[in-house]
């Protein structure tokens, strides 16, 4: 994927390239997570379902780490995106039931 | 690994990165050294604002406006990353009548201590955000406070550090703490042992687990902070507002600025106490912060729960429908992601800043609002190490404020 040095996105929903990661690499990253840290890439609306795996392939190839350690970055829910309305539903009726006085 | 430092620092926070950058201006071989990555807990995981209005009169509030004062000579001589730093105040809803009244009150007394806040009407308020609801029947606005990416400026410190000589590693856990006739002698971490006089424990909530390692008590608990946040969405919101409690009776409204967790009533806090039992729906406020990307971070729910991260369906379920209240045209926007993670608590309110009874160990953790604290607390550390003159005074933010102190080192 890197061999004609061509620049190439990595994260497409952050529009990350692989120029941005390896800057990232090189400034100390380790993990997923810490390259998702500084560049966005794994941030975006598919959080990471696509990119996450590339990302870890580029450390390992530049760190020489094995890629079975550079365990995902961890996700977390919505596992789907989710609309805030049907989310607010269910906490008016929490608060309705906990007769809470909150805005 | 390097076998010796003149200073080793715990913690690859925003603390442990903004005292590694005074310090290493100051004297050679200073070492960071971070268990995880630069950023990689509560520094990483924060809104970002840079506040004084919320502050407590004294040291706290000292830190939060000397922070104010430099971060923009940070911004324009020192960090070579945009840290997305604008000054573009801050405001604090309410949202009934009895809190408009309570809040003159309150502003008078912020105006004597030095704190450009104002009040605002409900019309005010939306002309500045008309994206806020009709519920809204005013705010606390402070055009003197900012907000910042806060993962971008613990990374500026840390390599504004690096360029001063310092030495970071990340992914090294330090194990113990040797202590040579009662003063520091080495420590010993995952990849090694380094001999150095001067340990500064920036571990922000994992602080007491470090002070145990030279058998001090320090009572920095990680208190859970829930969030949310939104996809991409066009300009919505200008600057980071925060909610109040809703008030409906005046002692209800006379508590609405109230920030501090002072569990102490007053009283000097006790080195053995715990945080509180806390219910999420009761204690939270509620947080929006337009990041410059364009998605919404929302907050929050807070309780104590170790150090569980895992996110609730219920908290985040409360986080929303406030959003919804709040914001209305949020409703129709899309949830990404969730986290939690901790913000240092301490029993007071207030970090814990200074020496302590070990030679040669330093505490600079249990901050609440750390972004708001880092460049003052960094620069005042710096100073009590190196002998040099004290921008602020620390005295209020030392450990041995705590009773019980003593008996315990
Ligand atoms: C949701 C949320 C919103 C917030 N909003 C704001 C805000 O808007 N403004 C504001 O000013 N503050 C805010 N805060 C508070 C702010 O995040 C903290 O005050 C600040 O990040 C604390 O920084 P720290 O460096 O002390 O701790 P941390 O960032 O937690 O750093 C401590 C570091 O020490 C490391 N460590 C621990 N033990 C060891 C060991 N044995 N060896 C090596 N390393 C170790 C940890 O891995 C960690 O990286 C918020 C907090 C949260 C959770
Ligand atoms: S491709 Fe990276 S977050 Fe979707």
């Amino acid at each position: 994927m890197l061999m004609n040095n061509k620049p190439v996105t990595i994260c497409r929903c952050e529009e990350v390239g692989n120029k941005t990661i390896e800057q990232a690499i090189d400034d100390g990253a380790r993990t997923v997570d810490a390259v998702k840290r500084a560049t966005r890439a794994g941030m975006g609306l598919c959080q990471g379902r696509t990119c996450q795996s590339l990302v870890a392939a580029l450390i390992s190839c530049k760190t020489g780490q094995p890629l079975a350690n550079l365990v995902p970055s961890t996700s977390r829910p919505p596992f789907r995106p989710v609309r805030l309305e049907s989310l607010a539903e269910v906490g008016a009726k929490l608060l309705l039931e906990k007769e809470a006085d909150k805005i | 690994m390097k076998k010796s430092a003149q200073a080793v620092i715990i913690g690859g926070g925003i603390i442990g990165c903004a005292a590694a950058y005074y310090l290493a201006k100051e004297i050679d071989d200073v070492i960071l050294i971070e268990k995880k990555c630069i950023a990689g807990e509560s520094s990483g995981a924060n809104y970002g604002m840079v506040w004084q209005q919320t502050r407590q009169d004294g040291y706290d509030l000292a830190a939060a406006r000397r922070s104010l004062e430099i971060y923009p000579q940070l911004c324009r001589e020192v960090f070579d990353l945009d840290i997305e730093y604008e000054e573009k105040g801050g405001m604090t809803l309410f949202f009934t009548d009895l809190q408009a009244e309570a809040a003159k009150g309150y502003v008078e007394y912020k105006n004597s201590l030095g704190v450009p806040v104002r009040l605002l009407s409900g019309k005010e308020t939306r002309s500045l955000e008309p994206a806020l609801s009709s519920r809204v029947t005013g705010s606390l606005f402070c055009a003197e406070e900012a907000q910042l990416n806060p993962f971008y400026t613990t990374l500026a410190f840390a390599r504004a550090a690096q360029k001063e000589g310092a030495t970071i590693y990340q992914g090294v856990e330090v194990l113990s703490i040797n202590l040579d006739r009662g003063a520091v002698c080495s420590i010993s971490t995952s990849e090694g042992k380094i001999f150095t006089n001067h340990v500064i424990n920036a571990a922000g909530s994992w602080a007491g687990t470090v002070g145990a390692m030279v058998g001090l008590k320090v009572p920095v608990f990680p208190h859970r902070l829930q969030s949310l946040v939104t996809e991409q969405i066009p300009k919505l919101l200008t600057r980071t507002i925060q909610g109040s409690r809703i008030a409906r009776t005046s002692e209800e409204a006379a508590k609405t600025f109230q920030y501090a967790y002072d569990t102490t009533g007053g009283n000097r806090p006790c080195i053995n106490q715990q945080p509180p039992a806390e219910c999420i729906i009761e204690s939270s406020l509620f947080y929006a912060k337009p990041t410059v990307n364009g998605n919404i971070v929302l907050g929050t729910a807070c309780d104590f729960a170790g150090y569980n991260r895992e996110t609730s369906y219920e908290a985040l379920a409360v986080i929303a429908h406030m959003a919804k209240m709040i914001i209305p045209r949020l409703k129709d926007v899309n949830i990404i992601r969730s986290w939690a993670n901790f913000d240092p608590w301490t029993a007071d309110g207030i970090p814990i800043v200074g020496e302590t009874g070990v030679k040669g160990f330093f505490i600079a953790a249990g901050h609440g609002t750390g972004m708001s604290h880092a460049p003052a607390t960094g620069e005042a550390l710096a100073g009590l190490i190196t002998g040099s003159a004290a921008a602020i005074p620390l005295g209020e933010a030392n450990i041995n404020r705590f009773t019980g102190y003593r008996e315990e080192c």
